[in-house]
């Protein structure tokens, strides 16, 4: 695809990737990928979907949604670590993934996806997500 | 469309609240689109999907979320773009017959997510099982 990206003006420098988990404050969501490949969606329950590569089906990451609301009701339940000062305030990602699992009204999980989900866990054995702005 | 409002780029959809009448500003806030731009350059290229499906809606959903705040609803919009970019600098047809491209807004119409997801077998412009995960099909009113 040769056409001029038309949102070119608004961003500056190389395209790139990291495979760090971010806080969306637009989405109140969680999200984490391990791989630069398009993805697509794969519904573990109401709170988690898992991201299936587009081109050979292995999860490859996946979104929590409603982290505003799992952080209110687990707040006693999450460690949040930080040095005091709120903006930086960081939250465990698997523990994140454990309260999600937790608190979803549903439970329409199968055991491959379960699978799938736990196989990502060496990746995110240390990830820590910001929360500031889920406050 | 550019922008209106400083910190985004703004695009005209239709406005699931009024779908005859005047269509309604969608605003991609300028720290997500960097965000994609620095963290996840596959779907930064997907943006053009996007916009793709805010000219070539097929279906609006309403009730993306198990809890929403009053009144306010958090939206999807789905359609078919021709193609997508699947890895770094690899472009190909997006794969029409088993997927969906859906767009998701919040309640200021703000741009926060998007994706493929398996179309219904049945009803190809849907994400699969969207009776179940949606609240409300908006537009059109009703399918065959």
């Amino acid at each position: 695809m040769a056409e001029e990206h038309f949102l070119k003006d608004y961003v500056e420098g190389k395209p790139g990737f990291k495979p760090e988990a971010w806080y969306n404050p637009y989405g109140d969501c969680v999200v984490y990928q391990t791989v630069n490949e398009a993805i697509y969606a794969d519904r573990l329950d109401s709170l988690t979907t898992l991201y299936r590569s587009a081109i050979d089906d292995r999860v490859i990451g996946f979104q929590i949604k409603g982290v505003k609301e799992i952080l209110r009701a687990l707040k006693c339940d999450i460690p949040v670590e930080g040095t005091g000062s709120e903006s930086e305030e960081s939250i465990s990602l698997i523990a994140l993934v454990i309260a999600a699992c937790k608190l979803s009204h549903d439970r329409e999980a199968n055991k491959d996806q379960l699978e799938a989900l736990a196989e990502l866990i060496p990746h995110m054995a240390h990830e820590k997500v910001p929360i500031h702005h889920a406050a | 469309m550019d922008s209106g409002t400083p910190g985004y780029f703004e695009y005209r959809a239709i406005d699931p609240r009024t779908p005859d009448g005047p269509p309604v500003v969608v605003r991609f806030a300028r720290d997500l689109i960097v965000w994609y731009y620095e963290n996840r350059s596959v779907d930064y290229e997907n943006f053009r999907c996007v916009r793709h499906v805010l000219d070539n809606t097929e279906r609006i959903f309403r009730g993306v979320r198990d809890y929403e705040e009053g009144e306010l609803s958090w939206w999807c919009y789905t359609g078919h773009p021709k193609e997508w970019c699947i890895r770094e600098n690899v472009f190909g047809p997006f794969p029409r017959r088993s997927m969906v491209f859906a767009v998701y807004l919040n309640p200021n119409f703000e741009l926060y997510t998007f994706r493929a997801e398996k179309a219904d077998p049945q009803q190809p412009a849907c994400p699969i099982n969207w009776r179940s995960r949606y609240g409300e099909l908006i537009w059109p009113k009703s399918i065959s």
